[in-house]
């Protein structure tokens, strides 16, 4: 993963839980990296070994923990480092999940190397877009339910979020996880 | 061969082209990309080209009509109301010399936050344009620097952490870089090795070597610091420029590709330790063999006794040596504790107090009691009223000590003098007491030696005695601030002066 990932993470545990916590953390996961370069590519290992180290030293489940992350990565990381990118992504939270795709797209071509997750947005009414989401990494479905929760708030939209394990429709074919964003009547 | 001609229709035209505009040889607008007309309302159909999206820049200064005849020329094109800068190039559409004439282009945005000032969303753009991408770039480049600035800052801080440290560590430290030139050496690598190194900056390691190598003893083999392995550690004994035992330390450097990049030295005085260990192993040999000899002869009077009757007499004799003998050894155990509590206390548990010194070395005197060498004590004080601040029972240890070792080093028959003195020392006024003796005397190198521990100016040993005493006598004089000081001469007997600082009586003390 990118060093930005990680450098997001350790924010999030400093903001939260303090400093102390965080060298902690660090020791539990025998890391000893001082500084993450944002656009450099750090082992996936590397980040899973101190998500893991944080759950056991916080004890706070992986899935808990991962969502929190989900809500810091939009609210605080991406907003801090690539706000108004972010808000160029759509006007409104459905022109940006409908950019999603393209949105790793191009952030593929820029960032050589990442291998990055790949999403599906489908627009099942006036009200449901359906989201499909395909990683080659595993135990992250938290983290995407966080996403898009995040993104609920930064756009200031109120949704209802239903995680589904699996393809939810055809259009969502090959994804592992699901989501259903419904706009709530009213 | 006749090339195909392709058209887009109007819709799909626009939608590949949102920010174009077509416009006649008058260069009057006939048609506007659909983004472009939503955020720049006045650019539309019948508008002036040079009124609405004036050129700009490198383009001001291009004739129009150049533009227009080399489509490979960039054209700056700006919307002075909002801003907008768009970037492309003019193509004529048609056969005809007289257009109309397209601009294709894209908005020039270098950053994400001009890109949502003009209201502009990533969608906004052809997806074969890489205009936003550009911007994702260019704020790609921006965090880059920023992880540079980032990184700069926690290496200065560590840096500054790193040359702290080694500024205030004692011992010195020399860093040399792969081609042996000196990278780092502390302040207390100078006060080390001092005149040795030729100039404020150390030689290179090759140099520094030769130096080390020259200034070691010859007597004993040593590695040059370029030899060292990894993590070695050893000592040298070096004659200049002072004596002293220099403990190394070496540890190799490695470079990104595994090759040794460099190599630091961390060298250490372990004089005074190494001294110290020495003397300890002595001491502790001295100590087990001065106890081994009582404790012998105990010992071995006792089988004797338990093996065997003996007449009255004779076990009479040998209990009386058994007690001699482990008299001794209490004594000796006696001393060697207080000699450790010394040390340990640092005189914290004496019990200073005002002493009048006269009535304190009659008193002395008068319960002084050697069995084994009765003499006659012969008192020189003055009536004047002395007073010293002192430890009651250390002051007369120690004149006990001197009194005993007067008596025992003296033949029977011989008196022993002790006078009181008094000098004007560094400090201020001094009382001595003074005592001599006619006895044996010490040569020069016996008198060098009498504080040490186990010493004893009888090496045969027919003089009872510890080898103690001169020591404590000592280490109570000097905690109580005071001196001892010996003078002898072999055949002619020896006078030992304690001197301590003189104290006011106690009324003009509190006067």
């Amino acid at each position: 993963m990118y060093g930005l990932v990680n450098r997001s993470f350790e924010d999030m545990v400093r903001a939260r839980w303090g400093s102390a916590v965080w060298e902690a953390v660090c020791a539990r996961a025998g890391v000893d990296v001082q500084v993450y370069v944002l656009n450099e590519p750090y082992p996936d290992d590397l980040t899973y070994a101190l998500v893991m180290a944080a759950t056991e030293e916080l004890a706070i489940p992986p899935a808990d923990l991962l969502r929190e992350f989900g809500h810091h990565w939009v609210l605080q990381t991406a907003n801090q480092f690539h706000g108004p990118l972010l808000r160029a992504g759509g006007h409104t939270l459905r022109e940006f999940l409908h950019n999603l795709p393209n949105f790793h797209t191009r952030v593929l071509m820029m960032l050589p190397g990442l291998l990055p997750p790949k999403f599906t947005c489908l627009d099942l009414g006036e009200r449901v877009v359906s989201i499909g989401y395909r990683s080659h990494r595993p135990g992250l479905a938290p983290f995407v339910l966080g996403l898009l929760e995040g993104l609920s708030q930064l756009f200031q939209e109120p949704v209802d979020i239903t995680h589904v394990p699996g393809p939810a429709l055809a259009a969502n074919e090959g994804a592992s996880e699901s989501y259903l964003v419904h706009w709530p009547q009213g | 061969m006749s090339i195909p001609q392709y058209t887009l229709d109007a819709n799909r035209f626009a939608a590949a082209f949102p920010f174009h505009v077509v416009f006649n040889q008058a260069r009057t607008l006939l048609q506007v990309g659909e983004v472009l007309a939503r955020i720049a309302p006045d650019v539309r159909p019948g508008a002036a080209l040079d009124q609405v999206l004036p050129t700009t820049g490198s383009t001001a200064e291009v004739p129009f009509d150049e533009l227009v005849r080399q489509p490979n020329l960039v054209a700056l094109l700006k919307h002075p109301p909002s801003g907008l800068m768009l970037r492309g190039a003019v193509h004529q559409l048609g056969s005809g010399d007289n257009g109309p004439y397209v601009f294709l282009g894209s908005p020039w945005v270098p950053t994400a936050a001009e890109l949502v000032r003009l209201g502009l969303t990533l969608s906004d753009f052809a997806a074969h344009d890489a205009a936003s991408d550009v911007t994702q770039l260019a704020q790609i480049h921006r965090l880059a620097q920023d992880d540079l600035r980032r990184l700069n800052q926690l290496q200065r801080s560590q840096q500054e952490e790193l040359n702290a440290l080694l500024e205030l560590s004692p011992d010195g430290i020399i860093a040399f870089n792969r081609e042996g030139v000196v990278t780092h050496a502390n302040a207390s690598l100078r006060s080390l090795l001092g005149s040795l190194l030729p100039g404020p900056i150390p030689p290179p390691l090759a140099a520094f070597d030769n130096l080390l190598l020259a200034a070691a003893n010859p007597a004993i083999p040593c590695v040059p610091c370029s030899e060292l392995p990894d993590g070695s550690h050893d000592t040298v004994e070096l004659l200049r420029p002072r004596p002293m035992i220099l403990q190394r330390s070496a540890r190799v450097l490695h470079g990104a590709d595994g090759i040794p990049a460099g190599r630091v030295l961390y060298l250490r005085d372990v004089t005074h330790e190494t001294e110290v260990a020495r003397m300890k192993s002595e001491f502790l040999t001295t100590a087990a063999h001065e106890l081994r000899t009582p404790l012998a002869s105990v010992h071995g009077f006792t089988e004797l006794l338990l093996a065997e009757e003996f007449p009255r007499d004779i076990s009479r004799e040998m209990l009386t040596t058994m007690h001699r003998q482990s008299s001794l050894l209490v004594k000796l155990v006696n001393e060697l504790l207080d000699l450790a509590r010394i040390e340990a206390r640092a005189g914290k548990d004496l019990q200073i107090e005002l002493l009048p010194l006269v009535p304190l070395l009659q008193e002395v005197v008068e319960g002084f009691y050697l069995e084994s060498a009765p003499r006659q004590v012969v008192l020189d004080l003055s009536t004047e009223a002395v007073w010293v601040a002192a430890d009651r029972v250390k002051l007369v240890q120690a004149v006990n000590n001197v009194l005993s070792n007067a008596c025992k080093y003296s033949p029977q028959g011989n008196s022993i003098h002790v006078q009181l003195l008094v000098r004007e020392g560094r400090q201020g006024r001094e009382i001595g007491v003074s005592i001599t003796d006619q006895g044996i005397g010490m040569s020069e190198p016996q008198l060098a030696r009498i504080f040490e521990r186990f010493f004893r100016a009888d090496p045969g040993g027919a003089i009872g005695g510890t080898g103690l005493g001169m020591t404590l006598v000592k280490e109570f004089l000097e905690l109580m601030g005071g001196s001892v000081e010996v003078t002898s001469a072999l055949g002619a007997g020896t006078t030992v002066t304690l001197w301590l600082p003189a104290a006011a009586p106690p009324g003009l003390a509190q006067a």
